[in-house]
């Protein structure tokens, strides 16, 4: 992964190059340079995806969506969008150098791709006339430009810009420089559009090329046996130009939570059932003859793009990020702060991590029951912190990261930690241990969470870690999280909340074994290849169950970034998944939820790292599969 | 008998995917174009059995390469194969509608590359 990391790295280069290069334009760009940046995502989009960067690749894809938007006029180039697309560009190129030392799991693909949808605003709707209605060209000519040429065309005709045609003969090994300068030129006061080339006077010592410019003035400076022909019919009238949609304002309306709430939900369940229908037609369209199936393709992946664009848009309205939570527990330490006479300092690391807006308002208590007890009875006076060598002021840490369909959410502190004994003390008291038993660290932190551990007289004692952290507990199991606590005496206390997130979009690698579809989520792997003798993969069957797969040729191997690997029957497919979580315990810890896929039976979505920690980790591949 | 395949694509990483993906030199010679103008080189010094071509390119795009192909009297029946990312599709569809036999859409597995091609190789080249 280092060296694929060092590589995208390298060859992303030039691409971001170009990207800098017309975002610092002082003027907005002209459609060749949109056009060019366009090109210079797509290329990276393609990159990233075949590195195994799915982040990457997935918040590229959008990027690219809208200027492709943008230079088939679809949507408006405004100050917003270059600002968004800066912004955008400057947390990619961020997380390349960060993707050097591991995988692209730090990119905040959600958040990038919420700037670009922020500053997408529609363009009036362009007119839907023929072309050969505008210009006199030949139907072969009109049928072999692109989408993006013709709309090129089109909107120089809009603005009443002649089009002229230019055809042209040079010597095939001369070809590109010749043609190169002849571009130049006509790119000065013009646009040179498309480059058609002919069938007469094609040899193999020379090519013909009919270009497609448009310009206000007739083209000069062409090569003396050039052909010059305007194609535009009428004599050009300079219509109004169409006035920019730039809504700056942001409005805002109140609206009953439940009537959201109900649009939402439908929005997620459409997506799901077009998902699950999504697929039979795709098998549908295998049986329909190439130019009808590309149509068919065509018509699905516009609603698909639209309803996937529909879920993102909600699942954005659901979601605040976790930073709002950390100002409000900020606050509450500055005060608690302040009447202390103690010294600290609280921050909030990965606060961008989006949450849902529920789980947010059901969190804020226990974390504020934490930062509390961190802020009176963890962090030392600044006294005791200069005789135990600690600098004068503390820190409390907020720390958010969400990973698969998962949240962990920390909360540190660098005071004095917990006193086990006295824990163990107190339980003692309450009667929760046999007088002979020794519990372990472990055994005596989980009595802190227990109803009932805390009382007035054990707050100083223990440092107040019990008030509360019962309500704490329940909040989270409500939520079927886990709360943990880790603490060094001396060195401080970190409270760790794990909880699943309500749902999660993500690509994924859906294989078969045991004749059902599983996925894995995509960037955990590295690599797929054909199962050979000297993988050490763990097959699948044995983890979920419980069996060794029949010998046989043909099984795949899956190889995760730490080189460990996974043997499966068969790989089928990369899918972009909707994962709900399920409740499993400790059943079966390596499964992050389930997806409805494309077919009608559930996924069921695995972590491969915990198959592989399950299986005890990597052992050597027994030919043919021996016994377990 | 070995088949001489074109594979015209401007990106790097894709052609190389799609030349490894159909390296078989008992039946298969892969010649590569970065541009229309490599291909528009080519074309006139070996006999094609196929032509593989993206459609996003610049200068001269995919849909400008098959519609020069598609009026050549020497080469309109080589069969096409384009390939093409979603963003596309209605390039693609235009594609079709100048000729080409078949398409496949990006990301595509090496399998997927080879079975399009195979296929386009077993169509019998139109009398027309």
């Amino acid at each position: 992964m280092k060296g694929d990391a060092v590589d995208f790295s390298a060859e992303a280069a030039e691409r971001l190059e170009t990207v800098r290069s017309v975002l610092s334009l002082a003027r907005p760009p002209r459609a060749g340079e949109i056009n060019e940046l366009f090109r210079a995502v797509h290329s990276l989009k393609g990159l990233a995806g075949l590195k195994g960067y799915s982040r990457f690749a997935g918040a590229l894809h959008e990027a690219e969506s809208l200027l492709d938007a943008i230079r088939l006029s679809r949507v408006t180039w405004t100050d917003r969008v270059r600002e968004a697309l800066d912004r955008f560009f400057l947390r990619f190129e961020a997380a390349i150098d960060a993707a050097a030392s591991g995988d692209d799991a730090a990119f905040p693909a959600e958040e990038a791709i919420g700037l670009l949808s922020e500053a997408r605003a529609p363009a009036s709707t362009p007119p839907a006339a023929p072309l050969s209605a505008e210009l006199d060209l030949p139907e072969r000519t009109v049928s072999c430009l692109s989408e993006y040429e013709e709309s090129r065309l089109r909107a120089h005709r809009a603005a009443g810009t002649a089009i002229w045609t230019i055809d042209v003969a040079f010597p095939l090994d001369a070809f590109e420089a010749a043609l190169k300068d002849l571009g130049a030129r006509l790119n000065d006061g013009g646009e040179w559009i498309a480059t058609l080339p002919q069938v007469a006077g094609f040899s193999a010592e020379q090519v013909a090329v009919q270009l497609l410019v448009a310009r206000e003035r007739e083209p000069e400076g062409l090569p003396e046996d050039a052909g010059l022909r305007r194609v535009s019919r009428e004599p050009e009238q300079p219509r109004v130009a169409a006035e920019e949609t730039e809504r700056a304002a942001v409005r805002t309306l109140r609206l009953e939570a439940s009537r959201l709430e109900a649009l939402l939900a439908e929005a997620d369940e459409a997506r799901a059932r077009f998902q699950k229908l999504s697929g039979e037609m795709v098998r549908l369209e295998e049986g329909l003859p190439p130019s009808q199936r590309v149509i068919a393709a065509r018509l699905r992946l516009r609603l698909d793009g639209s309803l996937e664009r529909l879920a993102r848009q909600a699942a954005g309205i659901r979601t605040v990020p976790i930073s709002r939570l950390g100002d409000r527990l900020s606050r509450a330490a500055k005060r608690i702060l302040e009447s202390s006479g103690k010294k600290a300092e609280f921050r909030i690391v990965g606060g961008e991590s989006e949450i849902d807006r529920g789980l947010a308002d059901d969190l804020a208590d226990p974390l504020l029951h934490i930062v509390r007890n961190a802020v009176d009875h963890g962090i030392e006076s600044p006294g005791e912190r200069r005789a135990a060598g600690k600098p004068e002021s503390g820190t409390v840490t907020l720390m958010a990261r969400s990973r698969n369909s998962r949240l962990l959410i920390s909360l540190a502190d660098d005071g004095r930690g917990i006193d086990t004994l006295a824990v163990v003390r107190r339980a003692r008291e309450l009667g929760w241990i046999r007088p002979e038993a020794e519990p372990t660290e472990e055994e005596a932190r989980a009595f802190l969470f227990r109803p009932g551990f805390s009382t007035a007289s054990a707050v100083s004692e223990i440092s107040g870690r019990g008030v509360g952290l019962d309500l704490v507990a329940e909040r989270v199991a409500a939520r079927h999280g886990e709360v943990r606590v880790l603490s060094t005496p001396g060195r401080g206390t970190r409270f760790e909340i794990e909880i699943a997130i309500a749902q999660a979009v993500f690509d994924a690698l859906v294989v078969l074994e045991q004749d059902r579809a599983w996925a894995f989520p995509l960037a955990a792997i590295a690599r797929v290849a054909r199962e050979s003798a000297g993988d050490a993969a763990i097959p699948l069957s044995r983890v979920v169950a419980g069996t060794e797969p029949a010998a046989g040729p043909g099984r795949v191997t899956v190889f995760l970034s730490d080189r460990s690997a996974i043997s499966v029957a068969r790989v089928l497919r990369q899918e972009m998944l909707v994962v709900r979580p399920v409740v499993t315990g400790d059943a079966a810890p390596f499964l992050i939820g389930a997806s409805q896929g494309r077919g009608d039976d559930a996924i069921l979505v695995l972590d491969p790292k915990r198959i592989v920690r399950a299986a005890g980790g990597p052992r050597p591949a027994t030919a043919g599969g021996g016994a377990a | 008998m070995i088949k001489r395949i074109l594979v015209v694509e401007d990106s790097d990483a894709t052609r190389s995917m799609i030349v490894a993906a159909l390296d078989d030199p008992d039946r298969r010679e892969v010649f590569e174009a970065s541009s229309g103008f490599e291909a528009l080189r080519l074309l006139p010094r070996h006999l094609f059995d196929a032509i593989v071509t993206d459609v996003n390119m610049p200068d001269i795009n995919g849909l400008e390469l098959i519609g020069f192909l598609k009026n050549h009297p020497q080469y309109r029946t080589i069969p096409i194969l384009v390939v093409s990312t979603e963003v596309a599709a209605a390039d693609v569809e235009r594609a079709m509608a100048l000729g080409s036999q078949d398409y496949v859409r990006k990301p595509f597995s090496a399998e997927q590359i080879c079975s399009a091609v195979d296929r386009l190789l077993a169509t019998p080249p139109s009398l027309t």
